[in-house]
């Protein structure tokens, strides 16, 4: 064997490993698509020159069959590895939103990786953008490294439609001539909104049906009152943002049609007023998210109270999705001695909620 | 090649002449940063106004904010307000004019919104909502009818009853408390002059929201003396004024005087005319069944009247140390 032979052995035995990723060239010259024809892909170099070998050039695509997938040729031999996508989940009960880790498939770490998405089996074709919302067009800054779409923790793409079961696929590369085709596609859905809200009425935390109501009985005068009953709702949401709980009278307190007269509802503490009526937040809970949480209005103790007047104000809330939220209030009411007798006082409360999507 | 070069100018230019004639409509609207729409009653079937906020996520031009909803029934008329918003939001900017249509209410005249801030308003009549269960509406801004800048959906709920009612008692309450029980004059009655008592005060406290009424009677209608048999009878009659003792003649009356009208509470004090004495000869004739005093047109934390007897002798009248009467002081609340 002739010794530049034997040495173009030696080397490319040793360098067979970058031949996807460098083009043949020297400081003098680079080439662009040969082959060696033959035996098969190959790639030779040393400091003066470097080679890049391919086998067959037979039709310059892929073979493709149900259990594999072979490429051939020049460009073949150039791409990147073909990755995948290693998952593509709702971990969080997502509404607008999916998580996806990609499998580079050995790719080095500066390849670029680029994700189709469809609601509808690629019918319609949206592209995963660099800030993670979707776009019909995809550009240069759409590719990105596999530690830019978030490495082994992955990323969540956002802006999806509630509801819908997306199909997603990717593709890479590393420099000119080198994407690959876009890989098999992965599925799953997002769920639709969800706002759970119910009110109960007991003294215990069980669930009641309507109609609801609280008879605070007598109210002595200068004695602070409290209702035997608690107010609680249910809360459950996956919006982003969370929910709120909300709680307004339609009297600004408790009203007499037949004394003509408000016990009027107030902030303060009831025990230092003459009189009054309000709401104090017993407690929140949930089983996961949240958390829920008092409003500051409404997070007391002793006989300070909050308003519930004719403005809606929010009573309870959290910032974030969560499950089978829970949460309770008291009423509290004082009299006094020139607070007009009757047996009518009445107030409704009417609680809410709403949630942030 | 030039004949590519002109194909692919001419290509250009038309796509280029095309989107000035016509304009692009947005394909794909982002999602708002966040959205809700707060309905105020969450029960069924129910007329329902609206509070709507939402973080506008793409930039353009907005003209107009569109609810279209899913299950609630829209009115065509409707109003926009951007008073009581939550801390932290900006109400929604421009001259807003609401209407509603179908399936959907518009708020036109808005004026460009900022991406990242928070806008608020309310939709003071609303729409009536749909049946328990939940429904998804969309908001959505737009820089016209039809173009959309940012769109979400709001999944909002709807339960069979969203109230609690309070109801409670105020019991009635009525306190009446006399000073004493025994009332001397402070001096020796005296022909020269007129005498009277040192007085007792009624202490009255209800809330009794129509007030409240004191009465009194007299044992005797007089001042009299087992010793010597005899009387100085009470003077005048009772016909709504006082009337007036003289020195030198018998006479015996009752002045009731205002001590106090509180300031808690809903009522004023009322002094019977008869028996508001006005100086010191001056008082109500006693009788024998129960006259109004006083009275009071509300609650009070403590009303207070004075009673104050008054007498004349003649030169004649038999010396004795026994001249007594007997007066009987009621009052009620009036519920």
């Amino acid at each position: 064997m002739p010794k530049t032979k034997k040495y173009l052995t030696v080397l490319k035995s040793k360098l067979i490993f970058f031949s996807v990723l460098v083009l043949p060239f020297s400081t003098n010259y680079k080439l662009e698509g040969f082959s060696l024809g033959g035996a098969g892909g190959d790639i030779m170099n040393s400091d003066n020159y470097q080679m890049v070998g391919s086998a067959g050039e037979l039709t310059g695509q892929n073979l493709s069959g149900d259990s594999y997938d072979l490429g051939a040729g020049l460009a073949f031999v150039r791409q990147a590895n073909q990755p995948t996508i290693a998952t593509f989940d709702n971990p969080n009960n997502y509404y607008d939103k999916l998580h996806f880790v990609i499998d580079t498939w050995g790719n080095p770490s500066d390849s670029l990786y680029a994700l189709a998405i469809s609601p509808d089996d690629f019918t319609t074709t949206y592209y995963v953008k660099s800030d993670n919302t979707l776009g019909l067009t995809l550009v240069s800054t759409d590719y990105q490294t596999y530690n830019t779409w978030g490495g082994a923790t992955g990323t969540t793409i956002i802006g999806l439609e509630a509801g819908t079961t997306y199909k997603i696929k990717i593709k890479a590369r590393q420099g000119k001539f080198t994407e690959t085709a876009w890989s098999s596609t992965a599925s799953t859905a997002t769920l639709d909104q969800q706002l759970t809200f119910d009110i109960d009425v007991s003294a215990s935390d069980e669930e009641t049906s309507p109609p609801y109501s609280i008879d605070l009985g007598d109210l002595s005068p200068g004695t602070v009152t409290d209702s035997t009953e608690k107010i609680w709702v249910d809360l459950e949401t996956n919006a982003n943002s969370g929910a709120s709980v909300y709680v307004y009278g339609q009297y600004a307190g408790l009203y007499s049609l037949a004394a003509g007269t408000t016990i009027a509802s107030v902030n303060g503490n009831l025990a230092v007023l003459s009189s009054g009526f309000g709401v104090q937040a017993v407690g929140a809970s949930q089983v996961s998210g949240g958390p829920m949480t008092i409003d500051s209005l409404y997070d007391l103790s002793s006989d300070v109270v909050g308003t519930t007047d004719t403005t809606i104000r929010q009573i309870f809330l959290t910032a974030s999705p969560l499950s089978s939220g829970r949460a309770s209030f008291i009423l509290k009411a004082k009299s006094e001695t020139t607070t007009p007798a009757a047996s009518d006082y009445t107030e409704t409360l009417t609680v809410i909620a709403a949630a942030h999507f | 090649m030039k004949k590519t070069s002109l194909n692919l100018v001419l290509g250009l230019s038309l796509v280029l002449i095309l989107t000035l004639v016509f304009g692009v409509k947005q394909a794909w609207a982002a999602n708002f940063s966040t959205a809700w729409l707060r309905y105020d009653r969450m029960k069924a079937e129910t007329l329902s106004s609206l509070q709507v906020l939402f973080v506008p996520a793409t930039a353009g031009t907005e003209d107009r904010v569109v609810i279209v909803f899913a299950s609630a029934t829209v009115g065509s008329s409707q109003a926009v307000t951007v008073t009581n918003l939550p801390t932290g939001t900006t109400a929604l900017p421009g001259t807003l004019v609401a209407a509603g249509g179908g399936t959907s209410i518009a708020i036109t005249g808005v004026d460009d919104l900022d991406v990242g801030s928070t806008y608020a308003f309310n939709l003071s009549v609303g729409v009536s909502t749909p049946a328990a269960g939940s429904a998804q509406d969309t908001l959505s801004t737009r820089s016209d009818a039809t173009t959309v800048i940012d769109s979400t959906s709001v999944t909002s709920r709807y339960i069979t009853n969203d109230q609690i009612v309070i109801t409670a008692v105020v019991p009635p309450t009525f306190n009446f408390v006399l000073s004493g029980n025994t009332d001397v004059f402070t001096g020796n009655l005296d022909s020269g002059t007129t005498s009277v008592t040192g007085g007792n005060t009624v202490t009255v406290s209800t809330n009794a929201s129509k007030g409240w009424i004191a009465w009194v009677k007299s044992a005797n209608v007089s001042l009299s003396s087992a010793t010597t048999g005899e009387t100085i009878p009470t003077t005048g009659s009772v016909d709504g004024s006082p009337s007036t003792l003289s020195a030198g003649s018998n006479g015996y009356l009752l002045d009731v005087d205002l001590t106090t009208d509180h300031a808690s509470g809903t009522g004023s004090v009322t002094i019977a005319p008869e028996y508001n004495g006005t100086d010191v000869d001056e008082g109500g004739t006693l009788s024998s069944t129960f006259q109004q005093i006083a009275t009071a047109d509300g609650t009070t934390a403590g009303d207070v009247i004075t009673l104050i007897e008054r007498a004349a002798i003649s030169a004649i009248m038999s010396a004795a140390s026994d001249y007594t009467d007997t007066l009987t002081v009621i009052g009620a609340g009036a519920f």
